[in-house]
């Protein structure tokens, strides 16, 4: 491993950039068309590195809507052919707690049970370049979670005022470093301490436990009578990963495709089963759902929160349903 | 291939603004005229009333005693009825009328060029409906993604999906938080949040969703300082009342 | 199970299509690749994803005994697209089978022990293989009962097999129908109705209940009255997975994959979960 640490002056940043779009796509932090911060694929527009972005880098693993398969009808048989992911692609900037996204991912569909080759194809070739924070978010809450530290990541960046500080964090990263090492200078710099507090505090002592008990707590009935089930924090969260397969005919063939596409545990169909039967129709059921697979369930497959800490539900929610203040409420009720 | 689908397109009261969107599938349209026969349109080529159908498409609202007996034919004779678009669907533009105040409406009513019902309603209000493809205009990329499905013997079931999930996957900033009161949390999704993403407030042409929760955005909008009468307008622009109490 | 067969619909041919009742089909299915079918084998209670190339996936259990795997049985009911795509289908036909998925009942357990099955509607087809398991080697097994409702008497499945179990040496098949209809004599009224009209001795006894969420919940109440413990009930839960391998996370039930974990849970296990959640 190479020992050196880097500097990357802000003035090269943009040549950086561009010599890794020769080799991958890069997603990188800015604004969209429309004024929101999120990461897209880099073509020289400005970068973002003032806060979180708005929106969270997984549609750089997961679109809303993608191809699985092409089902080719032959006259005896049927084709079935798994279409090729995109490979080749950075994550530039990426945020710590993001980066334990990217961790939940990879324990779900890589680690838990059965492979899956589809989204192992897509992370095979997917480069993490983590940023980490110096001062804390709005809604963020990653040093409750334990999320405050990359993880995962091939390279490990920090901002200064004319400057990004670079170190390679796994061998790809290396390569990396080596490939480009004309932009960047070697520096004694050494990572500064990074000791901020979030604003938000999530309480983790026995949550699931205390979570579990409180399945019938009121709390949710009251929030759940607010709730727009708009579906939004499940489509900012980084770490929502819930999808649904679904199979469309291609316009005038007997030959059709199957898609994966995002789904939300907001919406009554995510329950629904033969004969219409809906098993979460309330509100507030669908609710707990979202609050409950972030802060307990999902550790029971995978062994850690799927809840990272960084508060995007928060900010998203236009009526203001904060799942720290339902974990606090439940907590003070239960423990 | 199968034997081609025959439908045709009906306008009831409204703009026909619906079926003159249809030609903006282009080249899409043609490709699905290959399975599908235009057989009774007034915009197409070919006019054969009262022949069988496999698939009726209808726009516009019934206004009138003569848009029900329309309606009611069209019926009879079609295997699949498409309510087509927001007058069809829930009485849009034209429905405005059934928020007014009793004495506007009747003063509206009276000025009408033929006798009109006294509200407006939507087709499935009326006959029995077997699928509803909102907007204002409608989409055409939804309708022919419905002929495409019929054409296999899919039919597709409307799912209670607002307008912000779309909004979301577009990566758009939420017009809530900027003041502008917007009806995607309430209303059905398929649009892809046209209007959000050009910045423009949902105002609903799609119809509410059946599980929408009003009151808590009502309460929203209250918090934005927004006029009453402003909340009035965009909730009853396309839409019937919501907050109606019975017997209104 | 190789990766291919869990992970990518693979083709497989119908050859043999079976009107079980009005609306609902037995599909006796055969991959194409023979290699494939040879790596199968599952425990009863197991699943399918079954996928009808251009309308879709959907969970459906086998329905066909275990102890033969040259060929699956799917028992399906025409109710939404891809079901209603597939009923038309015809011997030769080609369909994608992911799978088998989830955990099954451990019948090798239930040895020297009398068995109770309780089913209703289409749920005889997840129990049927299970049940074919347990006759097909009736010497390890005690006394063997089966309850059975259905709405219609014409909507009872696997009529043959049913006439041929209440032959089976110490084997009481007991049904019953919701609506009575002139040509049916027997009981009508619900499935846990029938439970007095059998010597059930709860000390050394299974029971396996596979039917919809309300039956489920009133045979699980009705059997612990008769002095079933939680231990001994062992039940199928019905949710609408997408990836049978607990990733798509459809199946979520208070925390619980049904894909994974289940869809056979142990009474204990379903005194947990919500079955219905408000």
């Amino acid at each position: 491993m190479i020992q050196e640490k880097f500097v990357l002056k802000k003035e090269n940043l943009h040549a950086f950039l561009e010599a890794l779009s020769k080799d991958m796509e890069v997603f990188v932090p800015c604004h969209n068309e429309n004024g929101a911060t999120t990461f897209l694929p880099y073509n020289g527009q400005e970068i973002y590195t003032a806060a979180q972005t708005f929106y969270s880098p997984k549609q750089a693993l997961n679109k809303p809507s993608e191809k699985e398969f092409f089902f080719g009808k032959k006259s005896s048989s049927v084709e079935v052919e798994r279409v090729k992911q995109n490979g080749g692609k950075m994550i530039f900037g990426i945020r710590p707690c993001d980066t334990h996204a990217v961790k939940a991912f990879d324990k779900l569909y890589l680690e838990y049970g059965e492979v899956d080759p589809f989204y192992r194809e897509k992370r095979d070739s997917t480069l993490l370049a983590a940023l980490v924070c110096t001062e804390p978010c709005s809604n963020g809450f990653c040093h409750s979670m334990g999320t405050q530290e990359p993880t995962g990541h091939d390279l490990l960046m920090v901002e200064k005022a004319d400057s990004f500080y670079i170190e390679a964090a796994s061998s790809k990263g290396e390569e990396l470093i080596k490939k480009h090492r004309g932009l960047l200078n070697i520096t004694k710099f050494q990572k500064p301490e990074l000791n901020f507090e979030c604003k938000k505090k999530l309480d983790t002592r026995n949550l699931k436990e205390i979570l579990d008990k409180g399945f019938f707590s009121k709390v949710w009935e009251e929030e759940g009578k607010r709730d727009l089930n708009c579906t939004s924090c499940t489509q900012v969260c980084p770490s929502c990963y819930c999808f649904l397969t679904l199979d469309k005919f291609i316009l005038n063939t007997e030959n059709s495709e199957r898609f994966r596409e995002w789904d939300s545990c907001h919406l009554q169909r995510f329950t629904k089963v033969a004969g219409n039967h809906i098993f979460r129709k309330s509100r507030e059921s669908r609710l707990r759902q979202f609050v409950m697979h972030k802060l307990s369930y999902f550790q029971k497959n995978n062994d850690m929160m799927l809840c990272i800490g960084c508060g995007r539900c928060i900010s998203v929610c236009p009526v203001g349903i904060d799942l720290t203040e339902i974990a606090a409420k439940i907590r003070s009720e239960f423990e | 291939m199968a034997k081609k689908m025959r439908a045709g397109f009906y306008s009831l009261s409204c703009c026909e603004g619906c079926e003159l969107v249809v030609f903006d599938l282009e080249e899409k349209l043609l490709k699905a005229l290959e399975f599908v026969e235009i057989v009774d349109a007034r915009l197409f080529d070919g006019n054969h009333p009262n022949e069988k159908l496999d698939i009726a498409i209808v726009e516009g609202g019934v206004q009138s005693e003569l848009d029900k007996k329309h309606l009611e034919e069209i019926r009879e004779r079609s295997t699949y009825l498409v309510a087509f678009g927001a007058c069809a669907t829930i009485a849009g533009i034209p429905g405005i009328r059934n928020s007014l105040p009793k004495e506007m409406q009747a003063k509206l009513n009276s000025k009408a060029i033929i006798p009109v019902k006294e509200k407006v309603f939507p087709v499935p209000a009326v006959v029995k409906t077997d699928f509803v493809l909102q907007g204002c205009p409608a989409f055409t990329h939804e309708l022919l993604d419905l002929l495409v499905a019929l054409y296999h013997g899919k039919k597709p079931v409307l799912e209670n999906i607002p307008v912000c999930k779309e909004c979301k996957e577009r990566e758009n900033p939420c017009l809530l938080f900027e003041g502008i009161p917007c009806l995607g949390p309430v209303t059905y999704a398929g649009c892809k949040a046209l209007c959000p993403t050009e910045r423009a407030q949902c105002i609903g042409c799609r119809g509410f969703t059946e599980d929408a929760n009003f009151e808590a955005l009502r309460k929203r909008f209250r918090k934005m300082d927004v006029d009453e009468r402003i909340i009035h307008n965009l909730f009853t622009y396309f839409n019937q009342n919501p907050f109606k109490k019975e017997g209104e | 199970m190789s990766e291919k067969m869990l992970t990518e619909p693979c083709q497989a041919k119908i050859v043999k299509i079976k009107d079980e009742a009005p609306e609902t089909k037995t599909f006796t299915i055969k991959y194409v690749d023979e290699a494939l079918q040879k790596a199968l084998h599952f425990t009863p209670g197991k699943f399918f994803m079954l996928s009808i190339f251009g309308y879709g996936e959907i969970p459906i259990s086998i329905s066909s005994s275990p102890l033969k795997t040259d060929s699956v049985e799917l028992t399906i009911v025409d109710v939404g697209n891809a079901t209603h795509a597939l009923h038309p289908m015809k011997e030769g036909d080609i369909v994608g089978l992911r799978g088998p998925f989830g955990n099954g009942f451990p019948i090798q357990k239930f040895r020297n022990k009398d068995i109770v099955f309780v089913s209703g509607g289409c749920g005889m087809a997840p129990l049927r293989p299970a049940v074919k398991a347990i006759v097909g080697k009736r010497s390890e097994y005690k006394k063997l009962t089966l309850f059975y409702g259905c709405k219609r008497s014409d909507q009872m499945l696997f009529k043959e097999d049913l006439k041929e179990w209440s032959g089976v040496e110490n084997f009481n098949t007991l049904f019953t129908v919701d609506e009575g209809t002139p040509d049916w004599k027997g009981e009508v009224g619900v499935v846990t109705k029938l439970f007095g009209k059998a010597d059930l001795k709860p000390e050394n006894s299974i029971a396996m209940i596979v039917g919809p969420p309300v039956m489920i919940h009133f045979a699980i109440i009705e059997l612990k009255k008769i002095g079933f413990k939680e231990g001994q009930i062992y039940a199928s839960l019905e949710r609408l997975m997408h990836c049978g391998m607990g990733k798509c996370a459809h199946c979520n039930v208070a925390g619980t994959y049904v894909c994974t974990d289940g869809p056979v849970f142990s009474g204990a296990e379903l005194a947990k979960l919500p079955l219905e959640e408000k």
